[in-house]
This record gives C-alpha cells, sequence and structure tokens, in this order.
C-alpha cells in the first residue's frame, strides 16, 4: 500500500553539520493503523510529507498504491494527493474565510473524487457524522478547538481518501477531547478502510492502535562533506 | 465550491480594503467614461447641428464666431452684412438654398432669430435613402407668415411657458441683462411651437426678418430723433432706408458640396464679407481645444488606472502573503499550482471588474447631470448612456492593467511551498 525504501533526504544545517532523514525501510498495508512515534524534530512530520508527496527524497523510493511518487510530475502528485490522501494537522489548518460545511467542500473540490452534485449531501453526511450537523454555517473562529479539529477530520475524509495522515492531531487538546478525537479517527478510518498513519508523542494514545513505529532514529546530524 | 466563488469570499473577507480598491478603479474607469462620452457627444451633437448648411456668409472677423452666432445661438455675430449681399447670393446658380438671418434681440435670454419661411423648408435631414424629414416642424399652430409672429423652439416654449396666441416683447441685446428695455411697442404672437430636435434650435424665436428691421429701424429713428435732434422719417425715407437694409449672415445650401472651398475663397477675395464652412470651422474648434482637453483628461484617466493597478497589486500581494497558510492547505488537500494562480488572479479579476461596472455608472451617470446644462445652456442633446469602440478598448485596457497588477500575487501563490508554508503555523 505504502513503501519507503532507503529514502534519504537533506534537511538543512546546523552547527556546521547537515541535518538528514533517513529512512531504510518502512511498509503500511492497506486499512492498517500505525501509531508514529517519537520527540518533536525526530521526522515524523517529515515522514508524512514524503508520503503525501510534498517533499521528494534526495534519493530512495516512496511507493503509494503502487505508484512511483518520485516519478511524478509536480501536477500528478498534486492529484493523487487530492484523491487518495487525507490529512490532519495539529493546528486544524482550517480556512477561516469559509464556514465549516464550505471548508468541507473545498476538500472535495480540490480532491475531485466527489462529484460536484454530490458535494453538500456528502459534507453534511460528514458533518453529522462528527456531531456538527447544527454548527455547519459556523466559522472555524467560532468554534471550539475539539469542534475544529472534528471539522478538519470531515474535511480531510471528504473524498474518500484511501490513506489519512494525521500530524499529531490531539496535540492541541485537552486530553478528555483529545481522547475523543482520537477515537473518532479511528472509528472513521475503520468505516471508510482508510490507512492511518497516525503521529503523536504521547505514547499512551499511541500504544491503543494496533501498530506503532518509532521515529526517533530517523533524523541524524552528519558532518557535512 | 468555485474558484470565483472562493476568491468573492476572500475579496468580502476584507470588506473595507476591497472597498476602497474597487472605488479607486472606478474613479479611473469613471473619468476615462465621462471624459471620453462628454467629448464624443459634443462632437456629434456639433456636426450633427451643422449639417444643413455648407456655408454662412456674414461680416468679415472670426469665421468660428459667425458660425457659433449664427448655427449655435452662441458667442455675438462678426456685424452685418447689406441686404442686397443676400440677393446676390439667391441668385448664384450654385446656391440651392440661401437664407437671411437676423439678430439683435432677446427673450428671457432666448435669441430671437429672424429669417424667412424658406428656413423651413431647407432644413430638412435625410431619414433614410429615400426620403427627408423636416428638422423644424411645428408641433402646434404654423409658421410664421408675417412680421411679429414669432415661432417658438420647444425649450423656449417648455421653459417660458408660452403658448399659441401669447404675445411677449423682445428684449435688445442677444442675452437677457437687468435693465434691459423691452421694445413695448412691438409686442410679438405667438403663432407656432416646434418639435423638439435636440440641436441648438430648440434653444431659438424665429420669426420674420421684417420683424427685426421694423423695431431696430424705429429705435434708431427714436434714438436720433431724442437725442441728435434729427425729424422723424417719412414714408419715401423710409422706403429708401429699406434698401439700405442690413442682415447679421446668410447660411447657403449649395447646388454641390465640392464647390465649398471655391466658393468661399471668391466670397473671401471679391467681395467685403466673409465666407465660413460650418464643418471645417467646428473640425478646428475640436482641435484647438476639445482634442488637447481629451489628451489631459485621458492622460489624468490613466494616471489614476495605474494608481489603480498599484492598489490591486497591493492589496492582492498583502492578501497573498497573508493567505500563505490557506494556499498551503489548499496545495495539501489537492489543489494545483496553476489553480493557485488562478484564484488570486481571479480575485484581481473581480475587483477590476466590479471598478470597471461601478466606474462606468458613475461616469455616465455624472455625463446625465452634465447633459442637462447642455441642453439648457446650449441646446445640445447629450446622449449619456451610449458606448462606442474606443470607450470599450479603453475599459479594456484598465481590465488589463487589473489583470497583470494580479500576476504578481498570483505568481507568488504559484510558487509557494505548502511544506514551508505549513510548518510556519
Amino acid at each position: 500500500m505504502i513503501e519507503l525504501t532507503d529514502c534519504q533526504l537533506a534537511l538543512g544545517q546546523s552547527d556546521g553539520q547537515t541535518v538528514r532523514f533517513h529512512l531504510a525501510n518502512l511498509v503500511f498495508e492497506a486499512g492498517e493503523q500505525t501509531a508514529l512515534i517519537g520527540p518533536s524534530g525526530c521526522g515524523k512530520s517529515t515522514l508524512l510529507n514524503l508520503i503525501s508527496g510534498l517533499l521528494k527524497p534526495d534519493s530512495g523510493s516512496v511507493r503509494v498504491r503502487g505508484i512511483e511518487l518520485t516519478d511524478l510530475s509536480p501536477a500528478k502528485l498534486d492529484r493523487l494527493r487530492g484523491e487518495h490522501i487525507g490529512f490532519i494537522y495539529q493546528s486544524f489548518n482550517l480556512l477561516d474565510a469559509f464556514t465549516a460545511e464550505e471548508n468541507v467542500m473545498i476538500g472535495m473540490r480540490f480532491g475531485r473524487t466527489i462529484s460536484r452534485g454530490d458535494r453538500l449531501k456528502r459534507a453534511r453526511e460528514l458533518l453529522d457524522r462528527v456531531g456538527l450537523s447544527h454548527r455547519m454555517a459556523a466559522r472555524p473562529f467560532q468554534l471550539s478547538v475539539g469542534e475544529r479539529q472534528r471539522i478538519a477530520i470531515a474535511r480531510a475524509l471528504a473524498n474518500r481518501p484511501t490513506i489519512l495522515l494525521a500530524d499529531e492531531p490531539t496535540g492541541a487538546l485537552d486530553p478528555t477531547t483529545a481522547n475523543r478525537v482520537f477515537d473518532l479517527i479511528r472509528e472513521l478510518c475503520a468505516e471508510e478502510a482508510c490507512t492511518l498513519a497516525f503521529v503523536t508523542h504521547d505514547l499512551a494514545l499511541g500504544g491503543q492502535l494496533p501498530l506503532q513505529f518509532d521515529c526517533s532514529e530517523l533524523v541524524k546530524q552528519e558532518a557535512s562533506a | 465550491m468555485t474558484l470565483t466563488g472562493m476568491a468573492w469570499k476572500y475579496l468580502w473577507r476584507r470588506p473595507l480594503v476591497t472597498l476602497l480598491t474597487v472605488i479607486s478603479i472606478a474613479l479611473g474607469a469613471a473619468l476615462i467614461s465621462s471624459v471620453l462620452t462628454i467629448l464624443r457627444e459634443t462632437k456629434d451633437a456639433f456636426a450633427g447641428a451643422n449639417k444643413t448648411f455648407d456655408m454662412v456668409v456674414g461680416a468679415k472677423g472670426s469665421p468660428l464666431q459667425l458660425v457659433l452666432s449664427t448655427m449655435y445661438h452662441m458667442d455675438v455675430p462678426t456685424g452685418n452684412i447689406p441686404y442686397s449681399r443676400y440677393q446676390q447670393l439667391k441668385e448664384d446658380a450654385r446656391v440651392r438654398y440661401a437664407i437671411p438671418i437676423g439678430l439683435g434681440d432677446n427673450y428671457e435670454g432666448f435669441r430671437i432669430v429672424g429669417s424667412e419661411t424658406n428656413l423651413f423648408s431647407a432644413m430638412t435631414r435625410a431619414k433614410d435613402d429615400q426620403a427627408s424629414e423636416a428638422m423644424l416642424a411645428v408641433t402646434e399652430g404654423r409658421i410664421f407668415t408675417n412680421a411679429f409672429e414669432a415661432v417658438l423652439g420647444a425649450f423656449v416654449a417648455d421653459q417660458t411657458g408660452l403658448k399659441i396666441g401669447d404675445e411677449f416683447y423682445g428684449t435688445h441685446g442677444l442675452m437677457k441683462l437687468e435693465g434691459s428695455e423691452e421694445h413695448k411697442d412691438f409686442p410679438f404672437k405667438v403663432v407656432g411651437i416646434l418639435k423638439h430636435n435636440n440641436s441648438p434650435n430648440d434653444r431659438a424665436i424665429f420669426t420674420h426678418l421684417e420683424s427685426i428691421w421694423q423695431v431696430h429701424d424705429y429705435e434708431e429713428e427714436q434714438h436720433n430723433f431724442l437725442f441728435k435732434g434729427a425729424p422723424l422719417k417719412d414714408d419715401v425715407e423710409e422706403e429708401e432706408e429699406a434698401d439700405k437694409r442690413e442682415v447679421t449672415a446668410v447660411l447657403l445650401q449649395l447646388q454641390s458640396v465640392g464647390q465649398r472651398i471655391w466658393m468661399s475663397q471668391q466670397i473671401q477675395n471679391d467681395t467685403e464679407s466673409m465666407a465660413a464652412i460650418p464643418i471645417n470651422e467646428m473640425h478646428r474648434l475640436y482641435q484647438k481645444l476639445l482634442a488637447p482637453l481629451q489628451t489631459g483628461l485621458l492622460t489624468l484617466a490613466y494616471l489614476v488606472v495605474i494608481v489603480s493597478a498599484l492598489t490591486v497589486l497591493t492589496t492582492l500581494y498583502q492578501s497573498a502573503e497573508r493567505r500563505r497558510r490557506d494556499l498551503a492547505v489548499m496545495r495539501a488537500l489537492g489543489g494545483l499550482r496553476g489553480e493557485m494562480f488562478a484564484l488570486l488572479l481571479v480575485e484581481a479579476a473581480l475587483l477590476t471588474i466590479i471598478g470597471i461596472v461601478l466606474g462606468w455608472l458613475l461616469g455616465h451617470g455624472a455625463v446625465q447631470v452634465a447633459s442637462v446644462h447642455y441642453r439648457e445652456n446650449m441646446g445640445l442633446a447629450i446622449q449619456a448612456w451610449t458606448i462606442d469602440r474606443v470607450e470599450i478598448l479603453s475599459l479594456l485596457s484598465v481590465a488589463l492593467a487589473g489583470v497583470i497588477a494580479g500576476l504578481v500575487p498570483a505568481a507568488i501563490a504559484y510558487r509557494s511551498s505548502p511544506v514551508k508554508d505549513l510548518s510556519r503555523v
């Protein structure tokens, strides 16, 4: 489903040394739910960006649904991301100019998998599913953080993606809300048959997923050549 | 949701900035539209009023002044020429119509134009290939047949409230002045009212030339009697006086337009009078006065447009910078670079199009207001809600300037890196 092999990427310079991301091998099977665990700055987000095609490795291979991402043009990468990958962020990244309903519909506008006529119905179904059918017309700044994250979850799943990448989605939430959001993501991923890569530095939360991958060794500083 | 819908939402997220940008574009477009329309319509209105006559013959002086005073009822005449000159021109084989014009009095500021009844038959305009219509047709009553019968232009009738059968007194001079004495011994009787014909003739009162002569002969006689002690004239003297009568000008319609130049030069060289060709004089007026005015005002208008385009650039540049995160999110959702570029460009286009539409309405609304002044003071009919190719091209150039201004922020959106912009948060 997702396969990363010998991926290397220079991330920049620090104290005269090159900061390098290196991943020998990692496979996510279809429908699996995996926690990516490790401290801040260990390369968890970089890993998600490589899977989504937002970053290209300097060397190595990233294959998603059998497609080699490093061979794709930027436009094809954008299309693949829109059709197959959903994103959830720690800071929600909702668009403040638009209502909750419009935020979900914009996800579908760029995803292009849902026909134009079905988008409103799909948005309303998803908002109902995350318990926000009464907040469809609200703008992000009018919502609580928990509500915002639920909107973000609805938007991420709007295109019926096969992969859901969640980058510390509970990091900005209080423990009770974080648990609710975590459960909601797991449930919806199971319902939609999504492969889940869930980044967290919360070991207790990550431990609840069937698979864990320790990211703490992904980023290293090396002497510059 | 379409890109246009998204662009619209983003614009109205900052209503004050959007409104100010739209207003700045609208002002530029309004200035362009109003300048082009008013100058185009002025030119057309002047041209429309001078198509009937090929030449004006009058006393030597400024040819433009002669044309303006006899055909547009503006400015003062250059003087008088002998009536015999009119009779010679009338007999000239090259002349189809010769119409004498006598000026000197006004009523409530509207000029009393002395002429002959052939004025009404001469003033026709082509309706189609086969027919022509009278430009001075009465809507009520009849044309004058005797002295002191008056036919009112439509605007005069509207403004003065005079009706058929009413009487009025002329006042000496070509404009209304406080203290001017009315010719109380010579009442005019309204016998006809003309149809509106959207020309300076709407502002004139037509009467028989004889009326003008009688008023002024009497006035001169009284003046000489009172101040110089001259005796009043008897009938024989009055007949002799008639031979010395004068007209202000003679309007000519020639058998062939091709004879205009040659005939005008001949009149110029061989007589004490002057011949002016209206179409040439109006063209000269346009070239000397209106064309530089148009250039000046359009330069100003385009400067406003350049400032407006820079406002669009600044507004959208700031907007694109502020929205880097939003654009990155859209890219992460699958948005193409081209779509981000298009989103900013659509915003620029929306700002510009709204500004232009608003500006066009504003500019033409201003022309509509100005048209009242034109009608009341010059008798010229200005069509405010018209557009021509030059105006369309000018407004398209404003649109182009707006869209070009949108290219810079659109390029920022195109080149932005989603990973970098998302990690800034």
